[in-house]
Order: structure tokens, then sequence, then C-alpha cells
């Protein structure tokens, strides 16, 4: 048997098993937006329970339809996703997290998104090119999110720090001071190793000019900013300012209320975590701006909403996530749910224009740079944590490290 | 008092000449409540987890953020039950989680016996392939064979429904490898009576075998029982629509939400995990009371 | 046929004898007779089995197998036409990888420790319930049996308050008498311990329950004539209670070594096999190449080595604890 025949037998065979019905061929015209139909929409976690109460509001002003949203588990959802994709059973709307959506766009299981409806201008930069892979947009931004610097007001002043560190010299050098002056056990929680390591890291190569795959979409990873940019996250360690081991599901609240951890850098959803559940906290922590190396730059996280290719319901769907995504819905999701809202425009009134608080996300955002939209991303990112693990626990030169992670990352980009 | 205790007492006196007697007696009866204090101690490392999990549920976000934690919530509160019967249709995935567990235990009880018997007491051509088949089915990884499995319940239309969530699962090679290890200690003479009285093979595995099995067909309904409640990533992958899902497959869409794993959703989660653990413990209180003397006792008198 | 299973045995075994020594011409008939009806019965008590298999269980192992010779990918999932026939590639590159080296180490590690603990504690809690304790049996077997049906999200919360080298548990223990616990998920020398401590805990309870319900087939007068003898408790336990449960201990035993060859759970929740990859086991390293990275066909091969290192070490145990019908 010549190598082409058994390629074709074997191609055949998993052909006719993973096809048994998944060419269902993609719904052509489709039904039309205002005749009666169901939608079924897939969203995770949170975001998947409220989305059903939003649901059941659009109802209301679009009787010939029904909305039917299927909360689903982040931690399964991936796997939910790839055999829901593989059997063509794909919902007509589904939440994209960043790290998925290159992935499926480059399957060919999502519609590009109608640019009639959807522009790119109304949103952050950043959400937009999460939502886009290879020169197309496929998901529509529907929230964002990203990371700014959580610090101790009232141990700052035991410290003797008048103001939020501004720079990274600043940074470390308040973390000493927490540590030496006010007590703290640690003078930063940054993550020493393990899963998505590099999200915490993020905030010191993007703030030294460094990046992963850099804009020409080639790996960078072992760039001079990068290097110089993981040595400082290292030292954190070396010195003793941070903790060399931290285990999965560690709950940095908890240390931050108790002050063993005086600064971290977190997401916009823990403002109302430690609201609610330490109280006694009020007025004794602050947020600031990622603190500048070359400049601020911190990660963009967050999802976008996506249309199925197969999906014999677009019209109805681009409606829906048209609203979803506008000013109206926008403002609506964030006072549901206080996900940051992708459309600028959402920003314009309420607390989201006011708050100084929601004014440092603001911020952030505007220069926030996304993940990139890669097929193997979270293959790309775990070389990353490698190289940041093996840094962090002394048993590698930062350089050493990250010439490692860019000859295995150059291999996976697409 | 123990059985152990009035076993060795008539035979002591009976027997003076041996000097270590009278000691092992001492030991014989001092060792009881020895053993209740190691049994105890024991209890509380076995079932602390389970304990923390059961007080979790009632505690308030502060009690359940307090450092150092704290084992007894310092106010009571049903807060995390009423939130949880909030957001999920509790009384419909408990529902969906029954009907499921109930028709995976009886297809197994009784696809497991059969073949189960067949391997440890008939002697046929093909059983020695037939359990190594079996073996071979226990022993392939799992987690692989999800995707290609949903494609193919796909195909057969069996998405979202109960058949799709039970049939996998109606005769597993763990309960069969169970039932076949535990037949062995039939007696054959049992058998073979029967054969000569000319008793059908099927009566003579239904009214003789079975009834003589009884702890073993109890150990099958709590690990199948048990399997088939916690089973997650099947069902899982297996419901698209809500209505269908399972309980653990409706409380995952709390856990490792990064908006929830820290603070108060652990409580949900506690109370949610408490809730599905209940029936499972409650079926295992149950049926542990038939652990009993049965084969050697019946069968042989 | 059976000799050495149940106390009936050797009687059994007698009995069997009798009707044989019958006349020429109605031996051999009876002989045809059950034989050919064993047959059938056989092939018929097995069916509903064979059926669900072949229907459920057949085509994925199938698909997983030819899978495990192609660079099966992400983008195969809408497109298997294209994925790449690699002959063997996949299973020579398995073993120059180092990352599924150490996995498979490391489950060697897991198993070699963590099966022997299981059955052994799994077996003393079986006896001390079943004979020591008589009071309040209820509430024991149901406490000890707790572990296994508690959510393994509630189990890795607690353990990891237990394992907390700060405030946890065991080390303010330690602590109380002057000790410094070490940092036992953190340390790449305590935490595979760690991990195995936990499991034997989640797991003795199945064995309980199993060697509960096989010592009921223990007859009380056999343990009641070895007592009359004059047998201590360690001759009872060596010379009735562990050959007259070597069924139940034989299941006990390959079940066991099949969930810890399998072991994911544990290092998944508790240490996402860290530090430095010092729990990470087969199974995760599998779940990660095929469902994070999505590299089916490399997950899948390693499916297949972990399937015949399983079959290896339970024909193997099938073979040393004398499996009789085989």
């Amino acid at each position: 048997m010549n190598r082409a025949t058994a390629t074709g037998s074997i191609a055949l065979t998993l052909a006719s098993a993973l096809t048994l019905t998944a060419c269902g061929g993609s719904g052509g015209a489709g039904v039309a937006a205002d005749a009666k139909q169901t939608l079924t929409v897939w969203a995770m976690g949170t975001e998947g329970e409220k989305l059903g109460d939003v649901a059941e509001e659009y109802e209301k002003t679009h009787s010939n339809l029904t909305v039917k949203v299927t909360p689903i588990g982040w931690d399964v959802a991936h796997q939910k996703l790839v055999a829901a994709a593989a059997a063509g059973k794909l919902p007509d709307v589904v939440q994209m997290g960043g790290s998925y959506l290159g992935e499926f766009a480059d399957m060919g299981v999502l519609e590009p998104v109608d640019s009639k409806t959807i522009h790119e201008t109304d949103y952050f930069p950043a959400a937009w090119q999460q939502g886009s892979y290879d020169g197309k947009t496929y998901g529509a931004p529907w929230y964002v999110d990203t990371r700014v610097l959580f610090y101790r007001t009232d141990l700052a002043k035991k410290a003797g720090i008048e103001k939020a560190p501004a720079t990274m010299a600043d940074l470390q050098s308040a973390a000493e001071a927490y540590q030496k002056k006010a007590g703290s056990k640690w003078g930063l929680s940054i993550q020493p190793g393990g899963l998505d390591t590099v999200q915490s890291f993020y905030q010191f190569l993007y703030s030294a000019g460094g990046a992963i795959i850099d804009d020409d979409g080639k790996a960078a990873v072992n760039s001079a900013a990068a290097v110089k940019a993981l040595e400082n996250y290292g030292s954190y360690f070396d010195k003793g300012l941070s903790e060399k081991s931290v285990r999965p599901g560690y709950d940095v609240t908890k240390d931050f209320n108790t002050g063993a951890v005086p600064m971290f850098f977190g997401g916009p959803w823990l403002t109302n975590l430690i609201d609610e559940n330490y109280p006694d906290l009020k007025d004794k922590w602050a947020v600031a701006p990622v603190p500048a190396d070359a400049a601020s730059v911190s990660m963009a996280g967050g999802s976008s909403l996506a249309i199925s290719a197969d999906s014999d319901h677009k019209a109805a769907a681009k409606e829906l996530v048209a609203y979803l995504t506008g000013e109206k819905g926008q403002t609506d999701w964030f006072e549901r749910t206080n996900d940051l809202p992708a459309n600028t425009a959402a920003w314009t009134s309420g607390d989201l224009a006011d708050d100084p608080t929601m004014q440092v996300w603001r911020q952030q955002m505007d220069t926030a740079r996304a993940t990139p939209s890669q097929p193997k991303l979270t293959e790309i990112t775990s070389k990353v944590d490698t190289a940041i693990e093996s840094v962090t626990q002394g048993k590698s030169s930062a350089k050493e490290a990250l010439d490692k992670a860019q000859s295995e990352i150059e291999g996976l980009v697409q | 008092m123990t059985a152990e205790t009035a076993e060795t007492s008539p035979k002591a006196p009976a027997d003076p000449v041996h000097p270590a007697r009278p000691a092992r007696r001492r030991t014989g009866r001092g060792r009881t409540p020895l053993l209740y204090v190691i049994a105890s101690v024991a209890l509380l490392v076995m079932a602390a987890p389970f304990l923390w999990m059961a007080l979790s549920a009632f505690k308030t976000k502060q009690d359940l953020t307090a450092n150092p934690p704290v084992w007894i919530p310092s106010r009571w509160t049903l807060d995390n039950f009423t939130s949880l019967l909030d957001q999920l249709d509790m009384p419909q995935y408990f529902l969906n989680s029954l009907i499921v567990a109930v028709l995976v235990t009886v297809s197994n009880l009784l696809f497991c016996s059969m073949l189960g018997y067949a391997l440890a007491k008939l002697d046929f051509t093909g059983r020695s392939k037939v359990f190594a088949l079996v073996l071979a089915a226990l022993m392939v990884p799992g987690n692989l064979m999800i995707l290609p499995l949903y494609v193919l319940m796909n195909g057969l239309g069996l998405i979202d429904t109960y058949a799709g969530l039970v049939l996998p699962f109606a005769a597993g090679a763990f309960g069969v490898f169970l039932m076949r290890q535990f037949m062995q200690s039939v007696p054959d003479e049992l058998l073979e009576a029967a054969r000569l009285d000319g008793a059908g093979e099927w009566y003579i595995f239904w009214r003789i075998v079975i009834p003589l099995v009884k702890p073993a067909l109890a150990t099958l309904t709590i690990f199948t029982f048990l399997g088939s409640w916690n089973n997650f990533i099947w069902p899982l992958i297996a419901t698209n629509d809500p209505d269908k899902y399972t309980l653990p497959v409706a409380l995952a869409t709390f856990a490792n939400d990064p908006n929830r794993t820290v603070g108060g959703g652990n409580g949900m989660l506690m109370a949610g995990s408490l809730l599905v653990v209940l029936p499972v413990l409650a079926v295992f209180a149950v049926l542990q009371r038939h652990f009993t003397q049965g084969i050697a006792t019946a069968g042989l008198k | 046929m059976s000799l050495t299973t149940g106390p009936a045995a050797p009687q059994a075994a007698a009995v069997d004898k009798s009707p044989h020594g019958g006349g020429k011409a109605g031996r051999k008939r009876r002989a045809n007779r059950s034989l050919s009806k064993h047959n059938l019965t056989g092939w018929l008590f097995s069916t509903p089995f064979l059926v669900l298999f072949g229907v459920f269980m057949l085509f994925p192992i199938v698909a997983t197998l030819l899978m495990s010779f192609t660079d099966f990918g992400a983008r195969n999932v809408t497109r298997p036409l294209e994925a790449e026939f690699v002959g063997l590639d996949n299973y020579t590159r398995l073993f120059q990888d180092d990352k599924f080296l150490k996995a498979l180490f490391n489950t060697g590690y897991f198993v070699v420790v963590g099966v022997p603990a299981t059955i052994v504690l799994g077996l003393l809690a079986a006896i001390l319930l079943n004979n020591g304790i008589h009071r309040a049996r209820t509430l024991f077997r149901v406490g000890f049996y707790a572990p296994v049906v508690t959510t393994i999200v509630a189990v890795a919360v607690v353990w990891r308050f237990v394992l907390d080298p700060s405030d946890g548990l065991i080390a303010s223990l330690a602590s109380e008498v002057g000790l410094t616990a070490p940092d036992f998920l953190g340390s790449e020398t305590w935490a595979m311990p760690s991990l195995i401590a936990m499991a034997v805990w989640r797991n003795l309870g199945t064995v309980m329950v199993l060697c509960i319900a096989g010592l009921q087939a223990i007859p009380t007068d056999v343990r009641e004539a070895a007592r009359l003898d004059g047998a201590g408790a360690w001759q009872e336990l060596r010379g009735i209670t562990i050959p007259l449960l070597r069924p139940t201990l034989l299941y006990a035993t390959v079940i066991t070594t099949i969930g810890y060859l399998n072991v994911f759970e544990e290092p998944f929740v508790m240490t996402q096999g860290g530090p430095s990859d010092s729990t990470l086991t087969v199974s995760l390293d599998m779940y990660r190449e095929g469902f994070n990275f999505f590299h089916m066909g490399y997950a899948s091969a390693m499916a297949y080595v972990l399937f015949v290192v399983i079959m290896g070490i339970t024909v193997l145990q099938l073979r040393l604890l004398k499996d009789n019908t085989r």
C-alpha cells in the first residue's frame, strides 16, 4: 500500500467516523429575521445565566422569537464547543473567549460579522482585534476585561508610600516598603508558575514594549524588551517579594484582606467582590493603572459573540448580536453584570462616565493589548508559562528560558 | 458484648495449662474500647471534608472567607440554598439525574449479573475471549473516546435524550467483572443439583444464584448509582438543552467561573454539592444493611 | 473449574464428581447436554453486554486508534479527510518526549505507592467495621464512605486547608511541637506524596465496601473453628480472611490499579501537574494534549500506550493473584 492510498483509507474511515452528520451544508439563505423561530445561544458561567434574563426581555420586543440560552461552565466550555463543532451542532450564537476565537475561526465554523451592523470604530481596538482572525472579523466584541493594580492604601501610608506606583521601578520599591515597613508578608502577588501564568506576566511584558507575537505575526518572545520584563518579573521571587509557590485556585482577595498581600494585578469583577465579601476593607484600597515601563500597557481579555456558519437563523441571530453589542444593550449588560462594555459609546453615561475607579479601567482599556488570535494560542502561551516558571524557580535565566520558548513557538505560529 | 469475648471465655477454664490464654483474653476484652477509639479518630479524618462541605453550605459570605477558616458557622443561613434554587431549576436537574441513575443501575444489575454469572459459572466456548473483551473495555482510557462517541450519538439522534445518557453506561465492564468475582463464591453443587432436578438455566440464575449474591448486588447498586449520579463529562457533552442537564452539569456552570470561584460562589457550590451528595449517601446507608451473611449461610445449609 | 474460590469448593468438587460416576451412557449424554446447553446460555447471557459494547464502544475505540496514526488536529474537527497519515510517528515521538516520560514515571510512582496503601487500609477498615465495631456501625460505614461521594471541589478546598504551608492544619500541628511542615504542594518532593495520600483517603472507602461485601461470604463457622483452634487475629487474617477474600481482593486491586493508572482529578484540581511537572500524570498530559492543544492524534497515541501498560499490569496481576478461570 503506498502512502497516498494509506492516507486515503485512514482519512475515509475517519471521515465516515466524524462526519456522520457533520456535513449538513451551511444553511443557505436560511430563515428570515421576522419568521417564527428559536434561536439557540451558548454562553459561559455567569454570563450564561444573566444572558437568560436579557433573552426574556428581548423576546418581549421580538414576539416571533424564542431565545434559548444554555449556560456552560468555563472550565469545560472548550471541550463542549469542540464536540459540537465536530458534529456540526454549534448553536446559532456562541460566546467566544478571546483564546478560542482563532481556533474556531480556523476550523471554518464561524460566520464573519456583518460589517453593515457592526462597526470597528465603535469598539476598543483591542476588543475588535480579539474577534478577528487572519484579516477577517468573526466575533462581535461583547465585553472586555483587563488588569490593573489593586493596592492597599492604609498599609501604603504605614509604609511611607504616598501615591500609587507609577513606574515599574516604583512598583518594586513599593513592594519592598510594604514588606519592610508595613509588615506585609509579601510585596506583590504574581503567579510563579502553572497554567496561565502568562496572564500575570502580560503586564510586565507589554509595558516593557515586548509581545509574544509581534505586529507582523512573528514569534518575538525573546526580544530584548521581553527578556528585560522577565528579569524584572523574576526579581520579585529572588528578593522574596512574591511567593514562589501558589496553588491553583488560590484566592488572592483573602490575603489582600489580611494584608499579607498588599498589591496584585486583578480584573474588573474583583471590585464588587471585595466590596461584598470584605466590607471592613472599604476605603482601605484602591486601583491604579499598571505601572509604566516603556509605557503602561495591560492585557485585554473578554469575549465576543459569534454566529455559527451552519446556522439557519443567521438573519435573526445578527439582529440579536447587534442589539447585545450596541450601545443600549451594552449599557443594560453593564448594569446586570458589571462586565466592562466593549462598545465605547456605553462609556459616555452613568457610572461608566463619572466614577473615578471606572476611569482607571477605561484608561487602561484604551491602550490594552489583545492576545493574538492564533489557532494554537493555548499551546503557545503554555510554552511561555513554562519559561516563566523556570525563571521564578531559579532554574534558568530569563534569556535562556525565552530563547527556548521562542524556538518552540516559532513552529506553532500561523 | 462482642462475639469474640463470648467465644473465648468458655474455653479458658478448660485450658488452665496455657499461660498465654488468659493474657490473650484480657487483650481481647481490652481491645474493644480501643478499637472504638481508633475507629472514631479514623472516622473524623475520613469525614472531615464532608463535614466541611455540609457546614459551609450554611455559612454566610463572611464566614466563608474568614481567615483563619471557621468550621462552625457564626450565623447559620439558608441563603446559599435559596439563591441556588433561585438560579437553577434544581427539581428538574434532580429528576433528570434520578431517571438516568435509576435506569443505569437497573440495567447494570441485570446485564452485569447475567454476564458475570456466565463468566464465573457457565463453561462455554469463547468464554475466555468474552472475559478478555470485558477486561479490555475496563482498561480503555475513556476521556478520549468522548469526541467520537459524541459524533456517533449525534448520528443516532440520541443527543439531548435520556437514552443517550443511559445506553453507553447500561452494561459497565466494571460491573461485569465485579459480579464475576462474587459469583465465583456460589457453590457449584447447588447449580448441579438444580440442573439434575431439571431446572432451566434462567430459573437457576434468577431463582438460585441471584438471591445468593445480594451483598454483591448491593455493592453494584452503590457503585453504579454513585457512578451515574456523579458522572460529569459525558452528560455535559451529550446535553445541549438545559432541560436535560443533570445535577453535576448544572452545578459546573458555577465552578471555576472566574467571577465565582473566589468568595460568595463557594457557598452556593457547597450547598449544591451537599444536595448532590445526600441522595447517594442515603442510598449507601440503606444498602449497606444488606451486607449480611448471604452466601455462606444460605448456600451451605 | 473453580476449586479454590469459596469455602464450599472442596465439597463442591467432591459432589461434582459423583454424578459423573454413573453409567457410561448416562455420563456421556449429560456431559453433551450440559455442554451444548451452556454454550447457548453462555452466549445468550453475554448478548446484552456484547451488543451495547459493539454499538457504543467499538466505534470510538477504533476511531481513536486510527487517529493515533494521523496528525489529527483542531482543523480536522470539521475536515477529517485532511488528516495526514503519519504511521508510527506519534508513537516514536512519545518516547522522545521528556514530558510524557516524566508523566509515565509519575504515574508509576502514584500506582506503586498508592495501590498497596489503598488496599491494605481498605481491608483493615472493612475488618474493623465488620468484626470489631458493632455499635453505630451505619454511622461508621457512612463516614468512611463519605470521601468517595464528596465532590472533588469540596475535597480540594479542605485538602488545601489541611496542606497549606503557612496556616494549614498540618503546619499548625507541626509548629505546636516545634517542627516546620514542608510546603506540601509547592515542593517537587512532597507534592506527589501529598496527592497519593489524598487519593488513598478518597478511594479506601470503595475497597472497604467491596471487602465488607466479600467478608459476608466467609461462613462464621469457619472463623469460629479457627478461633477454637487458638488462632490469633493475625493468623485468622492470614489463614482465613485473606485467602477466602481473594476474588474480592483481586477485583479491588485490579480496579484500583486501573483507576490510579488513569489518575486525573487529584493533580488536576490540586496542582495542575506542578510544580515543574512533578505531579503531571499520563492522563493529565493526555487531557492537555488532546483538549487544550487539540493534538488528537498525539493524545490518542498516548491513550494507546497507556492502554497497553494497563493491560500488561492487569494480566500480571491476574496471574500473580491466581485468577482461577483463565
